[in-house]
């Protein structure tokens, strides 16, 4: 279309150009014309020729007054002033330049004029002078005839080719006219074909565009949606038929109708008026051109319903226009409704379950706690065999009821994502000797063998211990609950990408069918009637596993076939010992303290405001030998903490009026002997949050309740392990030594150095310097202080200060952070014994 | 229309009853007669011709204007009397006019010529009386550069000097 615009234009262009050319042409050819008819006329001819009858007039009239008639002298006279005339015509003339030029022309007129000036004289003298000069005249006369013709014959010469000239220039000009009328025509029948082409293009487009109208026309009716078109007056223009369904109005009653009247809520009107008013005043709009809407609309019966509108602006006839595509969505809110109804249920009944499960194993547990540990103290007395043995198996229901509770407080907590993990260095080897051990007894029960294979295995890898132990041992107690008399073999593999370890638990028992083996990780799956007989469970175990695995960032399956045997597999990432990071450290950390710790006896505040859980928490501790001072609620055991120093004191969270972790801040936040001391809570709800919440208080660790001898004596053994790092006998006897040698002032001035030091490098370490040359210097400080710690027995104190020194040689921050930690522990620890030390030691030496 | 002339005409001839073109008193010529006009005329003043000396066609009212002719160099100032008037006090309407030159040369003039802003019948050239040796003494000039009309070989063959006679024809 384009292309032919342009090419019509430029053919206009030529037309236009060409007619003009025509026209300048054509008035060349009439100026032409006019001059032929002007210049090289017949009267120039006629005048030539007329010169020399003129000229014979007068020698006719000389000759009749030579022969004697007076009367003739006045017809000589007139004759030669006619002829005189005539000459000074052609001497004038403007018509006769160009012959006045011509060479010989030139010199014949002269002679002509000659021939005037030699006889005018004569002519006007008297009659008498001229009747006796007529002969001479005569001859005269004669003389010249010959000049005359010459000269109108040289004109006539010279007109001709003019003439000649004019007419081939004429012709020339109507062939070149007669050529652009050609172009002309030409030009106008390509002007034609254009014409046509393009007649012919609109046509087609014409044809598209009616079809295309059609096709609009046919969707607009078909349409589902409601398609009304608004004028700027908010008067309905078209309204298509999925509308009158819609909304109840024919198309013949809402024509014409203002929208706003006809369709728009009573309730929404106000806010429709105002946003057209806004509209018209400013131009802004807020719903048009804004995409789907969800809009309230009313039907002709007055309901009103929810609608999906879009409404965009278009303009038509010059003048803008609305157009709306409205769909009733009545069903689609509803459905969408029900649906948030039936999830906020879902959501409720899923939330009042879980809280039920919670509360559930809580409230189990507190009974269970103590059923178990009166059933420990019982074991203790006296018993016949027979009640011996109900008491054992009393024992085992009550453990497996626990363990039960405990899985579904676990899969509660870890579908709640309260999974805490604490990761550690981990020996593997040991680890794995240790769980082994444990089941080795049960395994054996069964008929089974175990066997296992670290060979492949890292010797360390850093994970969260105790989940670790919970995984492994639910994978060895799910192979021996399988298996009878059968095979099971422990394996443990670093993977080639050495990231990785991985675990595998495989047995010969009777195996999971392919597929049941997706399902054997949900929740509460035990497959089916047999295994239900075979093997107790609350069918957690897999799903529990599961969690823990994927929560420390590994993955967990299976691979089995039924009758022959399955095999478990954990992947986990092998972590960043500190074994690799810190060669040195494991020689430089002191080790295996704990069991040489539990035999000595430690002095116990217990603060419990439960009766029974006091007596079975009091029997435990005495029977290990320890003293057990009790409060008997939070109150109490502030008052008693501040009267004299304990090596423990165990906490019970919820009691009456001040909880323990009140009670714990009080006693952190006194100055009292034991502002420094362990505290351990005692909680029969452990959620992780609860366990931040205590340790922000200042407990040092957690026992859930109910209360068993191992985990006591495990924490026992962490507190004796501390008592111990902080055991300052033989730092005494070093000091009696140094008195005896140095005496009293000298060896206290050595142990105030020795204390001062610490405090400043602990205050260095608080804020490491990052420069490495900072950080050489502070590490020769770490040396120093080490060899005093050396010299003073502080032996705890001693391997945390090389820690820290090799870490800042190394310049590790990472390593640092671990040692510096581990060395503000220990001299934590450390300062409260040694200030009770230097206070005796000041005591007896004044 | 020609009866609505005439009588716009017999109307001019009764308020000119004082004027001295006045058709019925041509006057007789004083001096030498310098152009006859004869034929078809009912207004005559020598037998059935009509004659005038200069002083009678001055007589007729003057008319003068400035105009080139192919004959001569720039421009020229040319006085006479217009063909008009001389046609008006001759009282002629149409037909043709033979005109005729002391040299013999000789043309016919279409009364129709005789118009407002037309040809007149000169005597004077420049101010002054015409010569024969000056194509004088009477010469029909047309006013060239006034009308393009008149730049045509057809007027300028119509352009008789030397004139003294015409004939007048139906």
């Amino acid at each position: 279309m384009a292309m032919s615009r342009v090419g019509i234009a430029a053919v206009a262009l030529a037309i236009v150009v060409c007619t003009t050319a025509i026209f300048f042409l054509a008035n060349s050819v009439r100026q032409e014309i006019d001059a032929l008819a002007t210049v090289n006329s017949d009267t120039t001819q006629w005048s030539l020729a007329q010169t020399e009858v003129d000229l014979m007039a007068l020698q006719i009239a000389v000759d009749d007054a030579l022969i004697g008639e007076s009367t003739s002298l006045s017809d000589v006279r007139r004759r030669f002033d006619i002829f005189y005339s005539r000459v000074n015509t052609i001497i004038e003339s403007q018509q006769f330049a160009e012959l006045r030029r011509q060479n010989n022309s030139e010199v014949e007129l002269a002679a002509l004029r000659d021939f005037l000036d030699r006889n005018v004289s004569i002519v006007d003298g008297g009659d008498e002078g001229l009747r006796a000069a007529l002969p001479a005249l005569a001859r005269d006369i004669s003389d010249l005839r010959t000049r005359a013709r010459a000269f109108s014959l040289s004109g006539l010469r010279m007109f001709a080719a003019a003439s000649d000239a004019q007419r081939n220039a004429v012709a020339l000009l109507l062939t070149q006219i007669g050529l652009l009328t050609l172009a002309l025509v030409a030009m106008l029948m390509i002007f034609v074909v254009v014409l046509l082409v393009m007649i012919r293009q609109s046509a087609r487009t014409q044809r598209a565009v009616d079809s295309a109208r059609n096709r609009l026309q046919e969707m607009i009716s078909t349409s589902i949606d409601g398609i009304l078109v608004v004028g700027k007056d908010g008067r309905i223009i078209d309204y298509n038929g999925a509308a009158e369904r819609i909304f109840g109005h024919s198309r013949e009653e809402a024509l014409g109708q203002d929208m706003a009247d006809l369709i728009v809520p009573d309730h929404m009107r106000k806010a429709h008026d105002a946003g057209m008013q806004r509209y018209r005043e400013t131009g802004e709009m807020r719903v048009v051109g804004h995409g789907l809407v969800r809009l309230a609309a009313k039907r002709k019966d007055g309901t009103v319903f929810p609608v999906d509108v879009t409404i965009s602006s278009a303009s038509a006839y010059g003048k803008e226009v609305f157009v709306s595509y409205l769909r009733d969505v009545s069903a689609q809110v509803a459905a969408e409704q029900e649906l948030v109804d039936a999830r906020d249920k879902a959501v409720a009944g899923e939330k009042a379950k879980a809280q039920l499960l919670a509360v559930m194993s809580h409230e189990m547990r507190t009974p269970l706690n103590g059923l178990l540990g009166t059933m420990e103290l019982m074991d203790d007395t006296k018993l016949t065999a027979h009640q011996r043995r109900y008491l054992a198996a009393m024992n085992t229901s009550a453990n497996l009821l626990l363990h039960h509770v405990n899985d579904v407080l676990s899969i509660s907590r870890a579908e709640a994502r309260q999974l805490n993990l604490m990761p550690s260095d981990i020996k593997l080897a040991e680890m794995i000797d240790a769980l082994v051990e444990s089941q080795r007894q049960s395994i054996q029960s069964n008929g089974n063998t175990i066997t296992c294979d670290l060979s492949n295995g890292p010797a360390m890898m850093r994970a969260d211990r105790t989940r670790l132990n919970q995984v492994i041992l639910n994978l060895l107690g799910n192979a021996n609950k399988f298996t009878r008399n059968g095979d099971i073999v422990l394996e443990c593999e670093a993977l080639s990408d050495g990231k990785h370890v991985e675990f595998r638990v495989i047995d010969n028992g009777i195996g999971i069918a392919e597929e049941d083996q997706e399902a054997i990780f949900e929740d509460f799956r035990t497959l089916d009637s047999s295994y239900g007989r075979t093997a107790e469970g609350t069918g957690l175990g897999l799903a529990i596993s599961k969690r823990l695995v994927e929560a420390m960032g590994g993955e967990i399956g299976v691979e089995s076939e039924a009758g022959e045997g399955s095999l478990f597999w954990v992947r986990l990432p092998i972590g960043v010992t500190a074994e690799d990071s810190s060669p040195e450290r494991a020689h430089a950390s002191p080790a295996g303290h704990a069991d040489a710790a539990e035999s000595r006896p430690l002095d116990i505040l217990l603060v419990e405001d439960n009766k029974v859980n006091r007596l079975v928490a009091r029997d435990m501790l005495e029977k290990g030998g320890h003293r057990v001072t009790e409060a008997h609620d939070g109150r109490e055991g502030i008052h008693m903490a501040a009267q004299k120093r304990y090596d423990l004191i165990l906490m019970d969270i919820s009691m009456p009026e001040v909880d323990g972790i009140t009670a714990t801040m009080a006693i952190r936040s006194s100055d009292g002997p034991n502002h420094a001391a362990p505290i351990v809570a005692l909680t029969a709800h452990a959620l992780p949050e609860d366990l931040e919440r205590f340790k922000a208080a200042g407990v040092n660790d957690t026992l859930v309740k109910p209360l068993t001898r191992k985990a006591l004596a495990q924490v026992l053994g962490d507190v004796a392990g501390a008592a111990q790092r902080t055991d300052t006998s033989e730092t005494e006897v070093v000091l009696s030594a140094l008195r005896a040698q140095v005496g009293p002032q000298e060896t206290l001035a050595l142990l105030d150095q020795f204390i001062a030091e610490n405090s400043a490098l602990a205050q260095s370490l608080a804020n490491p310097p990052a420069e490495t040359e900072a950080r050489k210097t502070l590490a020769a400080e770490a040396h120093r202080v080490a060899g005093s710690a050396g010299v003073f027995q502080m032996v705890a104190l001693h391997g945390s200060l090389k820690q820290v020194e090799t870490a800042l040689r190394q310049d590790d921050t990472w390593a640092l952070d671990e040692a510096r930690t581990a060395y503000g522990t220990s001299w934590r620890e450390t300062r409260g014994a040694l200030d009770a030390l230097r206070e005796r030691f000041a005591e007896v030496t004044t | 229309m020609n009866f609505f002339r005439n009588t716009i005409a017999a109307a001019i001839l009764v308020t000119s009853v004082f004027s001295p073109a006045s058709a019925q008193e041509l006057g007789t010529p004083e001096g030498d007669v310098i152009l006859t006009v004869s034929g078809a005329i009912s207004v005559t003043n020598s037998g059935d011709t009509a004659v005038f000396d200069l002083a009678m066609l001055e007589a007729l009212g003057v008319t003068t204007f400035t105009t080139s002719t192919p004959w001569t160099e720039g421009e020229e100032e040319f006085t006479g009397v217009s063909l008009m008037a001389l046609l008006a006090a001759l009282d002629l309407e149409d037909g043709t006019l033979a005109a005729t030159a002391i040299n013999d040369y000789a043309v016919e003039i279409p009364v129709s010529d005789a118009v407002e802003g037309g040809p007149i019948i000169a005597y004077a050239r420049n101010g002054e009386a015409m010569s024969v040796r000056d194509k004088g003494p009477l010469w029909v000039v047309y006013p060239y550069d006034a009308n393009a009309d008149y730049q045509s070989e057809l007027i300028y063959s119509r352009s008789i000097w030397q004139l003294d006679r015409i004939v007048v024809s139906e």
